[in-house]
């Protein structure tokens, strides 16, 4: 436990990027400072390994939209499948294609901009367990919200949501 | 040596395999695969997170589609699960399977490789699954087969069988090389990799000039150690991911594919250079080997047995003199007569009649 609070025995953050970059070296310390078990995977396929290993325990994956994105985003479905939220920096001079990144978002994935944002994805991850919800419980709310919305709601949210990216991505 | 394994591997169960990837051009019986006791998911990523999660006797990945991605997805396979890897890959394929099977047990990547196309019945085998198909038999609560794993003596006595069949298969008994029915095979399957990559095949087809006349004077054995020196020179001067093959009579064939180890900037590289149009390694593999077994010296033939044996051969490229392995082989075949007609000793290229390629610079 640390000044920043209790994370919870439960909670771990898979880091899917290259050992040593500014992602990945940023987002253990400050799973560190928050007291949670940071696992760092070289690439989305040891994290698919790093997933199964948590069995039991509140996950969020942190990675590169880049790497996220790989084998047409099959990992949100499996992140998915799992209950487990995941968070994509989008890379400037990414080439993520438009189909990987809809995917992404329609597997409930947030996505930053910059490593600057890491802390406050943590925040407020951490701030979601504090209010009770786990993952599973807050992506069945959510999708219950979205129920209760009309489709061209919806509809509305992931254009907007797109057109953000595009914007972002240049 | 075992294995250093995570936390997050697998337990390993007895009876099923686990089948990554596309399994329709790797598996003969890939429709029937319900009958067997296997599992399916074509994405790499979610086979990644069955074999991590599930419990496999074996896991058999499909190399076709995977080339960039496989070294680290194998690397996470290995993590997440103790089952064996076995790895299906087309004849193309087989050089970089060979190395993700080579070194030491705890840094090799897969157990072992099966040459596709193959059958599940053979991948259960190699997988340590011993089970027979159930053809229209339903057994009460479950369709699938029964399976077993074999103890380990009895699997490994199973797998020195398989490769000894298939080596008599695939092999020349008196070289060493690779057989007729090898070579058609292979240069089937690279002639389809090389239409999906815009890569270059070269066929070369040649005999030794006189043959029978050595075989009449000197005797058979002496014939058969002239195939055999023929043989062992040609592999030598081959590249290691050229398939050298003999098939038939004193008639050898050699098929020259693009280095599957090069990097997309190099394959670039060549395409835009001016060797391009005249496959100029497989010319340059051609004269090392003209030379040398001009060169060899067989003293089965006596004193005077150095520098009289000489070949005659013909080269075709694809797509440039044809798209399938009948096309080349007819070509390169009318170049080697060709090249017979016209003295011996040469070897021609498909559409330059009496041009040698000792010529060709």
């Amino acid at each position: 436990m640390t000044a920043k609070g209790n994370s919870g025995l439960g909670s771990c953050v898979v880091v899917v990027g290259a050992p040593g970059s500014e992602f990945v070296r940023t987002t253990v310390r400050l799973a560190r400072e928050w007291a949670i078990d940071a696992v760092p995977c070289d690439d989305v396929y040891s994290a698919v390994v790093g997933l199964a290993g948590q069995v039991g325990r509140r996950v969020l994956v942190l990675g590169g939209i880049r790497e996220l994105t790989r084998e047409n985003g099959a990992f949100f479905s499996i992140a998915s499948a799992h209950a487990v939220q995941c968070c994509c920096l989008l890379d400037k001079s990414s080439s993520a294609k438009r189909r990987a990144m809809l995917a992404a978002l329609r597997a409930g994935a947030s996505v930053i901009g910059d490593v600057q944002e890491v802390g406050g994805v943590l925040r407020e991850w951490l701030a979601m367990a504090g209010q009770g919800g786990s993952p599973r419980a807050r992506n069945a709310s959510q999708t219950k919200r979205l129920s209760h919305d009309t489709p061209g709601t919806v509809y509305e949210d992931l254009r907007a949501t797109e057109a953000e990216l595009n914007a972002l991505l240049g | 040596m075992d294995r250093v394994v995570n936390a997050a591997t697998s337990p390993v169960d007895g009876g099923r395999v686990l089948l990554i990837g596309d399994i329709s051009t790797a598996l003969l019986d890939a429709a029937h695969v319900d009958r067997y006791p296997c599992e399916v998911r074509a994405n790499i990523l979610e086979g990644i997170d069955a074999a991590a999660r599930g419990r496999f006797a074996a896991v058999g990945v499909v190399m076709e589609g995977t080339a960039h991605q496989l070294g680290p997805a194998l690397q996470a396979l290995r993590k997440g699960t103790r089952a064996r890897i076995l790895l299906l890959a087309q004849m193309h394929e087989e050089p970089m399977a060979r190395r993700f099977v080579a070194g030491p047990d705890d840094e090799k990547r897969a157990d072992a490789y099966l040459v596709c196309p193959t059958c599940l019945a053979s991948l259960c085998s190699h997988a340590g699954v011993s089970q027979e198909p159930e053809d229209g038999r339903q057994i009460a609560g479950d369709s699938r087969p029964p399976s077993s794993v074999l103890p380990p003596p009895e699997l490994a006595k199973l797998e020195q069988r398989i490769r000894h069949l298939e080596r008599l298969a695939t092999t020349d008994d008196l070289t060493g090389l690779k057989n007729r029915r090898y070579i058609w095979e292979f240069a089937r399957q690279i002639l389809e990799h090389a239409r999906q990559t815009k890569g270059r095949v070269t066929l070369l087809v040649f005999d030794i000039d006189d043959f029978k006349h050595y075989n009449d004077v000197y005797g058979h054995p002496t014939g058969d150690e002239i195939l055999r020196q023929a043989a062992i020179l040609m592999r030598r001067c081959c590249r290691t991911h050229d398939v050298v093959g003999r098939i038939g009579g004193d008639e050898f064939a050699v098929v020259f594919w693009d280095d599957p180890n090069r990097t997309a900037g190099e394959i670039e590289r060549e395409r835009r250079s001016a060797s391009a149009e005249h496959p100029s390694e497989a010319i340059l593999v051609a004269r090392r080997f003209q030379k040398e077994f001009g060169n060899a010296d067989l003293r089965l033939l006596g004193p005077d047995g150095r520098g009289v044996l000489t070949i005659s051969g013909g080269l075709a490229s694809f797509p440039r003199d044809g798209t399938t392995v009948q096309q080349l082989f007819e070509r390169a075949d009318l170049a080697l007569r060709d090249a017979k007609g016209s003295g011996k000793n040469r070897i021609y290229l498909v559409g330059e009649p009496k041009s040698d390629i000792a010529d060709i610079r």
